[in-house]
C-alpha cells in the first residue's frame, strides 16, 4: 500500500492485557493526516481498548504512541484532548441530571467579564447552534436524562465537534441512528475532513464505512490484521479478514413455513399517548416477526415501550390472546410473557457491577429457585448454555459485565430476555453494537423463536436488518402508523419514502 | 459460530506465568478486610503477650456482637444504593422501649416481640419515606435519627431506666454452652443474612436495585417493595442490637447508640460493601467489625489512649476506601 502523505498518528507495538485477556496484541498502526480512517473487527477483538489507549483513558502495556512527531507517554484524556484528540466512546459519557448546553461546554463554559459566573444565555445559545448543526430536535436547555439514546448520541457529536480537534475518533457513533442521522453525520465528517480532521471511524455497518472511509483496518483477537484501502476490497473480504474465515450472507430463511399464522396473538387498538403516538392500531400473530421503523422520533419506540408497561397511554387498548389486559408496570407485562429489550443497553438494561450470570438470570430467578433459594449449581449451567449459543466472550462467566466489550454487552442483555423465554418478545435495537457473525446468530435465534409460535415485535433503526427479518413492516411517521407491508416485498427506498413522507426521497444521490 | 479458538490459546499461555501474581492481587482486592484483619492480628500477638488468650478473645467477640448486628442491617441498606443513619438510635430506642416495658411487668417474651415489631416498624417508616414518598434518604433518616433520640430522652426522661429483671441479662450477658449470648446472636444473624443475601431471590433484587434500579425496574423488580424490605430488615436488627446493648447494660439507656454511626458505616466499607450501591456482603461486614474491635482492643492493651482509637478508625477507613476511589477514576 502507499502511505503517501504525512503521518499524524504513529503507533508502535501497542500491546494491552487485563486479567484473562490479551486485548491488543503487538499492534502497529499508522494514521495519515486528513484521512477517513476506519476499524473494524469482531466484539471483543480490541478496537476500544485500541482508542481508548489513544485517548489515554487505559494505559499500555508497552509500545509506543507517536502523534504529529511527538511522542505521547502517561497520557491521560485531558492531555489528550488538549492536544486535539477528541473521542466520541461507545457507552454514553455524558451527565445526566445536566442540560445538553452544560454537557457540551462542561470543563470550559463560557463567562461573564468576571471570570467566576458562567454566561449561561451565550452558552445555551452556542450549544443550540451546534446542536441545529448536527440535526437535533431537541432544546440544548432539556436534560439528558429526557433525551433518547440516539439524541444522546447526537448531542455528543455536537459537543466533539464544537472543540477544536485534530483527530476525532468515533466509537460505533450510529447506533440506533436511522439512514437520516447516519447521512448527516457522514456530510459533518466529510465537512471536517476538508477542515483537515483527520478521523477514526469504528462500526459494524459495513455498508457505512464503504460510503465514507478512505481506508480500513481490521482487527481480530488484540491483533492487527490488515490494512485496505476502501476501493480495494469488497465486504466479504473484510468479514472474512475479520473472522478468520467465510461467513454465509446475512439472509433470513422465510421458506420454512410458519405455524399458527394468522392467530393474533397481540393486538392493540387506537392506542394514543399525547406526545408520543397517536390512534395506533396494529395486531402481532403467533409466530410472526413484525417490524415497527421510522424516522427519530416516529413513536415507533414509544409503542414498545407502551407493550412493557413503561408507557401509559391516555387510550385505547392492549389485548393478549383477544383478552384485554392492563400493562401497568414491567413486572405485569412480564406475567402475561412479554419481554423487552431496551434501547440503552448501559442505563436501562444491564447492571454493571454484577457478573455476567448474575445479569443473564436476573429476569428468570423464579425458573431456577426451589422455595425462593436460588440453585446456584442450576443457575450456572443455565447461564453457560446461553453464553455458549451467543458466543459471550469472556475469561469467564464470574466476569462483571463492565470488563465486557461493548457488543458482548448487547449479548447478556440479549440473553437475559431469550431465558426469560417469553411469548412475546419486544426487542428495541436488539443487535446494537453486535458484529456481523453474531448478529446472524441473532437472527437466527429469532426466526427459531418465531417458528416456535413466539411473536416478536423489532423496533430497530437499522433498515436492512427490518428487511432481513420481519416478515411484516409498520411504518410510523410522527406518532402514527403511515404505512405497512409484506416483508418479502418491501425494500429501503419504499420505507424511507413512506417514513420520512417525501415524495421523492432525495438522499439517493447523497449516497453517491 | 465464529472461532474463538487461537484467542483461548493465548490466553492460557499468558496466564501461566502471571497465574499466581494475579491470585495474590485478587485476595488483596476481594478479601482487603480479611488481610488486614490478619495483619492487625499478627502484631497484636507480637505486642501483647495478653492478646492470645482465650479471655481476650471472647471478649473481642462480645464486644463485637452489638456492632456487627447492626452493621450487618446498615450492609442491606448500603447494598440497596442509600445509607440509615438512625441504626444506631433505633437501637437506642429500642433498648428504652424494652426497658420501659420490662419496668411494667409485662412478660418477656412479649416485650421482646413488641420491641422487634417496634424496629421493625421504625425501619419501615424509613423505607416508606424514601422508596414511596420521596424523601432523600439522607433527610429522611437524619429525621428519624434525631426524632428517635428525643422520643427516648422524653420517654425516660433523661436519666438511663435501670434495674431491669434478671431474666433480661441473658441476652447480653450469659452464655450458652460457654460461649457468650450475643455472640451466638451475632453468628446466627450473619448466617440468616449471607443466605439471605447469596442464595435467595430476594438477595439478588437488592443487588440489582443497588446496581442499577432502572435496570432493575425493568426487569420486572419492584424496587420499592425491596427498599422498603432492606430498610425493614435493617430495623429489625436494630431492635436486637438494642435488645443485646440494654441487656448487657442492664439499663435502657436514652443515649445509647448515639455515637455508633462512624463504625456502623466503617465497618461494611472495611469489609468491601461499596456506598455507591449493588457490592458488599454481610460476611465482609462481619470482618470489618472484628477488625475494628480488635485495633480498639489492642490499643487497650497497650494502655493507649482512647481518643487515638478513633483516630487510628479513621485512618484505616481512609487506607481501604482511596484505592477504591483511584480505581473509580481509572475506569
Ligand atoms: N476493563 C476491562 N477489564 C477486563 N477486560 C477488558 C476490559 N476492557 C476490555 N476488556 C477485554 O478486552 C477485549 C477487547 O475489548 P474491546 O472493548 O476493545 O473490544 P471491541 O473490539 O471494542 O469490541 P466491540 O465491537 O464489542 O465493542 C475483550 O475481550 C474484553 O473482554
Ligand atoms: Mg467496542
Amino acid at each position: 500500500m502507499n502511505d503517501n502523505g504525512p503521518t499524524l498518528l504513529k503507533v508502535e507495538n501497542l500491546t494491552k492485557s487485563f486479567p484473562g485477556v490479551i486485548a491488543l496484541n503487538n499492534v502497529t498502526f499508522n494514521l495519515l493526516k486528513g484521512e477517513i480512517h476506519a476499524l473494524v473487527g469482531e466484539n471483543g477483538a480490541g478496537k476500544s481498548t485500541f482508542i481508548k489507549i489513544i485517548g489515554g483513558v487505559l494505559q499500555p502495556d508497552k509500545g509506543t504512541i507517536l502523534y504529529d512527531g511527538n511522542i505521547l507517554s502517561h497520557l491521560d484524556p485531558r492531555r489528550a484532548r488538549s492536544i486535539g484528540i477528541n473521542i466520541i466512546h461507545q457507552e454514553s459519557e455524558l451527565a445526566p441530571t445536566l442540560s445538553a448546553a452544560e454537557n457540551i461546554y462542561m470543563g470550559r463554559e463560557p463567562t461573564k467579564e468576571c471570570k467566576w459566573y458562567v454566561d449561561i444565555e451565550r452558552m445555551n445559545e452556542d450549544a443550540q447552534e451546534w446542536l441545529d448543526k448536527v440535526g437535533a430536535d431537541f432544546s440544548s436547555k432539556v436534560l439528558v436524562r429526557d433525551l433518547t439514546i440516539s439524541q444522546r448520541r447526537l448531542l455528543e457529536i455536537a459537543r466533539a465537534i464544537s472543540m477544536d480537534t485534530g483527530l476525532l475518533i468515533l466509537d460505533e457513533p450510529t447506533t440506533a441512528f436511522t439512514d437520516q442521522e447516519v447521512q448527516r453525520l457522514f456530510q459533518i465528517i466529510r465537512g471536517l475532513r476538508n477542515l483537515g480532521v483527520t478521523i477514526l471511524y469504528i462500526s459494524h455497518r459495513l455498508q457505512e464505512i464503504f460510503s465514507i472511509a478512505d481506508r480500513v483496518t481490521v482487527f481480530r483477537d488484540g491483533h492487527l490484521i490488515s490494512t485496505k484501502h476502501i476501493k480495494e476490497t469488497q465486504e466479504d473480504e473484510l468479514i472474512r479478514l475479520m473472522v478468520g474465515r467465510e461467513l454465509r450472507a446475512v439472509v433470513r430463511d422465510r421458506s420454512k413455513p410458519i405455524k399458527n399464522t394468522n392467530s393474533e396473538l397481540v393486538s392493540v387498538s387506537k392506542l394514543t399517548k399525547e406526545g408520543a403516538f397517536n390512534d395506533v392500531t396494529f395486531s402481532v400473530n403467533k409466530g410472526e416477526i413484525l417490524g415497527l421503523t421510522g424516522l427519530l422520533g416516529s413513536g415507533a419506540g414509544k409503542i414498545g415501550q407502551a407493550l412493557f408497561g413503561l408507557v401509559e397511554q391516555d387510550s385505547g387498548t392492549i389485548s393478549l390472546n383477544g383478552v384485554q389486559v392492563n400493562l401497568t408496570s414491567p413486572a405485569k407485562a412480564m406475567y402475561h410473557e412479554i419481554a423487552y429489550i431496551p434501547a440503552d443497553r448501559k442505563l436501562d438494561g444491564l447492571f454493571m457491577i454484577k457478573s455476567i450470570t448474575e445479569n443473564i438470570s436476573l429476569a428468570s430467578l423464579e425458573q431456577l429457585t426451589k422455595a425462593t433459594v436460588i440453585d446456584l449449581q442450576n443457575e450456572r449451567t443455565e447461564a453457560k448454555k446461553y453464553q455458549t449459543l451467543l458466543d459471550i466472550r469472556a475469561p469467564s462467566i464470574n466476569q462483571i459485565v463492565m470488563n465486557l466489550s461493548g457488543g458482548n454487552q448487547q449479548k447478556v442483555l440479549f440473553a437475559r430476555w431469550l431465558m426469560k423465554q417469553a411469548k412475546v418478545l419486544i426487542l428495541e435495537e436488539p443487535t446494537a453494537g453486535i458484529d456481523v457473525g453474531a448478529k446472524q446468530e441473532i437472527y437466527d435465534l429469532m426466526s427459531g423463536l418465531a417458528q416456535k409460535g413466539n411473536s416478536i415485535i423489532l423496533i430497530s433503526s437499522d433498515l436492512p436488518e427490518v428487511l432481513n427479518v420481519c416478515d411484516r413492516i409498520i411504518v410510523f411517521r410522527d406518532g402514527r402508523i403511515v404505512y405497512e407491508i409484506p416483508g418479502d416485498e418491501a425494500t429501503q427506498e419504499i420505507i424511507l419514502h413512506h417514513s420520512t413522507g417525501l415524495c421523492n426521497p432525495e438522499r439517493k444521490e447523497e449516497r453517491q | 459460530m465464529v472461532d474463538g479458538k487461537g484467542k483461548q490459546d493465548a490466553v492460557s499461555a499468558h496466564d501461566a506465568g502471571g497465574k499466581l501474581a494475579e491470585g495474590i492481587m485478587h485476595i488483596w482486592r476481594t478479601q482487603k478486610s480479611l488481610v488486614v484483619l490478619l495483619f492487625v492480628i499478627v502484631i497484636l500477638a507480637f505486642l501483647s503477650e495478653h492478646f492470645f488468650t482465650v479471655y481476650n478473645l471472647i471478649n473481642v467477640a462480645r464486644q463485637t456482637s452489638i456492632y456487627a448486628i447492626l452493621a450487618a442491617g446498615m450492609t442491606l441498606v448500603l447494598t440497596v444504593g442509600e445509607i440509615d443513619l438512625s441504626v444506631g438510635s433505633n437501637a437506642g430506642f429500642c433498648g428504652v422501649i424494652a426497658a420501659y416495658l420490662l419496668k411494667r411487668s409485662i412478660s418477656l417474651p412479649l416485650v421482646i416481640l413488641i420491641v422487634l415489631g417496634v424496629g421493625l416498624f421504625i425501619g419501615m417508616i424509613n423505607g416508606v419515606l424514601t422508596a414511596k414518598i420521596g424523601v432523600p434518604f439522607f433527610v429522611a433518616t437524619l429525621a428519624t435519627m434525631s426524632a428517635l433520640t428525643g422520643a427516648s430522652f422524653l420517654i425516660t426522661g433523661g436519666y438511663p431506666i435501670s434495674m431491669l429483671p434478671r431474666a433480661w441479662r441473658v441476652f447480653g450477658q450469659g452464655y450458652m454452652w460457654g460461649i457468650p449470648v450475643p455472640v451466638i446472636l451475632m453468628i446466627a444473624t450473619f448466617i440468616v443474612l449471607q443466605f439471605i443475601q447469596g442464595r435467595t431471590t430476594f438477595g439478588r433484587r437488592i443487588y440489582a436495585v443497588g446496581s442499577n434500579p432502572r435496570a432493575a425496574y425493568l426487569c420486572g423488580i419492584n424496587t420499592d417493595r425491596i427498599r422498603v424490605a432492606a430498610y425493614s430488615l435493617c430495623g429489625f436488627l436494630a431492635a436486637l442490637g438494642g435488645i443485646v446493648m440494654s441487656s448487657r447494660m442492664d439499663a435502657g439507656d436514652p443515649s445509647a447508640g448515639s455515637t455508633f454511626l462512624m463504625t456502623l458505616v466503617a465497618a461494611p466499607i472495611l469489609g468491601g460493601t461499596k456506598l455507591s450501591g449493588g457490592e458488599g456482603t454481610v460476611f465482609g461486614t462481619l470482618i470489618g467489625a472484628l477488625v475494628l474491635t480488635i485495633m480498639n482492643n489492642g490499643m487497650s492493651l497497650m494502655n493507649l489512649n482512647i481518643y487515638w482509637q478513633d483516630l487510628a478508625r479513621g485512618l484505616i477507613v481512609l487506607g481501604v476506601a482511596i484505592p477504591q476511589i483511584e480505581r473509580r477514576l481509572r475506569r
